[in-house]
This record gives C-alpha cells, structure tokens and sequence, in this order.
C-alpha cells in the first residue's frame, strides 16, 4: 500500500462480452475513475448500464477486456482482501448459524479464528444482530440476513467496500431504515465505498459523489458533487439542495419531467 | 434422477417439542386409517384361510406366520441369518457411499472424469444390477463378498447420481461469493457444494438403503450359506412357507428401521432445506 495513493484508480476499464452468433456486446466503455480513501461513490443508472458488471471488475470477479485499475497504488487483477463486497442477496449459508456466515471469509482468508470471531460478535453487536448470533438465516427477516451479509463483507476488515444494490430486494420501509444504518456504519468504520443502485435518491442521500452511468454502451454520463452536510438523515431528502443534486442526476440520466422513463424511487 | 430431494418437507425445531408419549401418539392417529385398513386385511386373510381350509404350504395364516416368527427368534435361527444379511447390507452400502463420495469429488475436481467417467455411469444406471448377481457370484465365490459386491454395485448408482446433482446444484452468486475471496476449488467444495448437497445426498441414501436390502436377498437367492434370502430358499424347499412369511416380516421392519435411522439424520443434518435460500425473494 503505498501512502497517499488514491484506494481505487480506474483507468480506461473496458468490458466487451462475446454475444451469439458473433456479435460483440460492449457492456462498459472507457471507464475511468479515481476514488479518495474514505469516499463514499454510488454508481446509479438503468438497468443495462453496467453498474454490476464495473463492480464484478472492481471484485475481481471478471476481467476487464482493456484498461488497469490500482488499488492503494498497486495493480489489482484478481480477488484480494483489501475489498468486502456485499451482494444483492445476502447469499447466506442456511445450514450455518449467523456468527458462523460472518466467519466464512475468516475461514477462506485463514485468519485467526479466536480473534476473529470477537470481531465478528462486536460487529454483529454493532449491526443490532447481537442476540442472534445463534440463529439460522431462515428465522431472520430479509432486512437482517442482508445486516449479516454486511458483518461479513466487514469482518476481515477490507479497506474498500462493493456493495451491488444491497437494498434493492427489501421493502421500502425496511430500505429506508437500512440506509439509515448504512450511513452510520459506513463513518463509523471509515471505509471507501462503491455503492451500485438504480435509486436516484439513494444516490444521493448516501453518496459524497454520484457517478451516473447511461447504457448501451454503458459508460460514465457524469459526476454529480453531493455537498449536503454530515451526518445525514432521511430529512434531507426534502430540503431544497437534495431536490437540486436529485435533478442533476436525473438530467444526466436524461430523464427530464418530460417523458421520464424512470421514476425517482426509494427514500 | 429417482427423486426430488426438494419436494421433501422437513419440519424444524423452532417450536417446543411436545413429549415422546405425545408424539407416539399422534404418528399413530395420523395412521389410523392405514391400521384400521391393516387389521381389517388381516382378519379377511385370516378367516379365509380357515374357512376354506386352505394348506398351510400354500398360504398359511398370519397367526401361522407370527407363530413362526416367534419360534424362529426363539430357537435363534432367525437371528443368526439377519446378522448375516444385516452385515452384507451395511458393509456393501459402506463401499457404495465411499465410492459413490470418491467418484463425485473426481467429477468436480477434474473436467475430464466429468467428461468421460460420468457419461458412462449413467449409461450403465440402465443396466438392471440385479441381473448381474449370478455372473459376481461366479467370480467371488459363495461367501460374503460376492454379497456386498451386489450390494454396492446395486446402491452405487442412487447415491452418485443423487451426490452429483446435488454438488452441482449450488448457485453460481455463492460460488462467486466465495471465488472473490480467493477460495480454492478444494475450499468451495468443502464449505459449499457439499454442505449445499446434503439433501441430494440424504434422498439418495435412503433410495440407496431399501436397494441395498433387494441386493442382499437377490445375491444369496443365487447362492449362499446363510442369510435370511438363503432362509427364504430353504424354507420354500421344506414347503415351510409360514416361516417365509416370518421372514418377510423380518425384512420389511429391517427396512423401516433402517428408512426411520435415515429420515432422523435427515432431519437433524437438513433442518434448513429450502428455508433462508431464496428468503428475501419470497417476501
């Protein structure tokens, strides 16, 4: 890790998919972004834009056609412990407990159990999930098993933090309130987030910046600045500068008020 | 495949557990049709049999039957032969979940034994294993191993297949999962695939375990020197057909209990099947 150095450097990451019969499929062009340790981006767009497979680049999960990223100032090509990700899905193991899904990682990376596991227990405390450590997933509501995918993206303690659209399954009550946490959890712990939604509001309720994607192919439409103070909370939805960055966002999106083909949602 | 695993319901400890007295209770009104059915059955088959007087070396009586049971446990030869089949039964299906397990793991681990083994396994599923006892009898001999050959080979076919499709039938977003934290194939298989496979593999054994008991019986009709299949042959041969009857009783409760010590693992091993999968999608 090199001191200084920005945590994530994206620097012209192509992806083109080889469709049937020949065509090819350009699903990101040209994406090129920097990332400040601590900042908190979310990438929002259309479905189709991109946003998931720019994060399974980000992940390591699938290799960019063209294009290098850094991370810390080193190169980054396959799946690392610097980064955490937490999926649409919670994607628990229903056969293990709930402390024991937030281990798995601890297990895979062969870190020291003993200790990691009050790490996970203070982490599970911090998440409101502390009475039950010894349940199963199927006798958690979905709002809570994905509070348990969140504790096991963090245990490890990776210093960038994917999240593909961790909210977009949940009912918008229980959204709201888990965005709510979000943001507490995400200062408290310092990390550098991706966040990936197709939510204008969520964008920019939790964002320092919005990168906002158009599709087809899917590359940057532009940067949306989200100077609102912190902390934040739902409130700010409804003061006038968030209605502003909300309609810069949208303009981007060339969704305007005329023919609007997606509307503002969640928060 | 013979079964779906997921079509199988398996009730969870969320609830107190009511008392042992209860529960016997309850399993039997919740039978009590089938036992009424029973006894009726039984009392016509009973009454027939002395009403039209019919030889006891063609059908006897189920009191006949039970009398022979009780004598048979009695003088011990009963006993002697069950240990006999109860051994072929348990050591062939040994062998069969070993390779069965063995097998599986070549198949995920390495692309080719998918590509040329496991085609051949399931051509070979359609071949009637029974059908194969008098050629292994041959080449093992009248003793105990060309029991368990039959029993495996017969058990062999239910547990792979079951096994396979039950480690490939984890999602590929938790194989991801684990792939973004670097995990090895070994690692994935371990903490994945087959945790993930135990209800596959939990139907597969019980459909493996009533085949291991026809196994059994198949492989000593063609030749043995004890067993409750040899018991069988004998008995016919002495037209002592109340004690095939005893038999059969023997061999139906060897295959409840053995069903029953399954369907207990079962539910202790998969008290999470189809629960917390899909959770937050089903809303």
């Amino acid at each position: 890790m090199t001191m200084g150095a920005p945590a994530i450097e994206l620097h012209e990451i192509s992806k083109t998919y080889a469709a049937s019969k020949g065509v090819a499929v350009d699903a990101v062009v040209d994406f090129s972004l920097t990332v400040a340790p601590g900042e908190f981006i979310t990438l929002v767009g259309p479905s189709g834009c991109g946003k998931s497979t720019m994060l399974k680049i980000l992940g390591g999960l699938i290799n960019a056609t063209r294009g290098s990223m850094r991370l810390h100032g080193e190169e980054h090509t396959g799946p690392t412990p610097e980064i955490g990700i937490v999926y649409q899905q919670p994607l628990l193991l229903p056969w293990r407990t709930v402390l024991d899904n937030v281990m798995v990682p601890v297990e895979v990376l062969k870190l020291p159990k003993e200790q990691m596991r009050a790490e996970a227990r203070k982490l599970l405390e911090v998440l409101g999930l502390a009475d039950f450590a010894k349940s199963y997933p199927h006798q958690l509501s979905g709002g809570m098993q994905q509070r348990v995918g969140i504790a096991r993206a963090l245990v490890y303690d990776p210093a960038i933090l994917l999240m593909d659209e961790p909210f977009g399954a949940l009912d918008a009550m229980t959204r709201d309130q888990m965005t709510v946490e979000l943001m507490r959890v995400s200062s408290r712990f310092g990390k550098t987030v991706v966040f990936v939604t197709h939510s204008i509001s969520e964008a920019v309720l939790l964002a320092d910046r919005v990168v906002v994607m158009t599709p087809r192919p899917g590359r940057i439409a532009g940067l949306v600045e989200v100077d609102l103070p912190r902390p934040r909370d739902l409130s700010v939805v409804n003061t006038e500068r968030f209605g502003q960055l909300a309609e810069q966002v949208r303009s981007l999106l060339h969704l305007d008020a005329s023919g609007a083909s997606m509307a503002p949602e969640g928060a | 495949m013979r079964s779906d695993p997921t079509t199988r319901t398996i009730a969870v400890g969320d609830r107190e557990k009511p008392g042992a007295m209860i529960r016997a209770w309850n399993w039997v009104r919740g039978r009590s049709g089938a036992i009424v059915l029973l006894v009726i059955l039984l009392a016509i088959w009973e009454a027939a049999v002395r009403i039209f007087n019919i030889p006891s070396y063609l059908l006897p009586a189920p009191s006949d039957a039970i009398v022979a049971l009780v004598n048979g446990l009695g003088s011990g030869i009963l006993l002697t032969h069950t240990w006999v089949t109860l051994l072929e039964i348990m050591g062939g299906f040994a062998i069969a979940v070993l390779t069965a397990f063995v097998l599986a793991f070549a198949v995920t681990k390495w692309r080719w034994v998918e590509k040329s083994v496991l085609p051949l396994v399931f051509a070979l599923q359609s071949v009637p294993k029974v059908a194969l006892a008098p050629l292994i009898l041959t080449w093992f001999g009248f003793g105990i191993t060309s029991k368990l050959v039959t029993v495996a080979l017969v058990a062999f076919f239910p547990l792979v297949v079951n096994l396979i499709a039950g480690i490939q039938s984890a999602d590929s977003d938790r194989v991801d999962m684990f792939k973004a934290l670097g995990a090895s194939e070994w690692t994935i298989f371990r903490k994945l695939r087959l945790p993930n496979a135990t209800p596959y593999i939990m139907a597969g054994l019980d459909i493996a375990i009533v085949f291991c008991i026809i196994g059994a019986i198949v492989a000593e009709f063609v030749g043995a020197q004890a067993g409750l299949g040899y018991l069988i042959q004998a008995s016919a041969i002495n037209l002592d057909v109340s004690m095939t009857f005893a038999i059969l009783i023997i061999l139906s409760a060897l295959g409840l209990v053995l069903h029953a010590i399954l369907t207990v693992i079962s539910r202790r091993v998969v008290f999470w099947q189809g629960k917390g999968l899909e959770a937050i999608t089903e809303r």
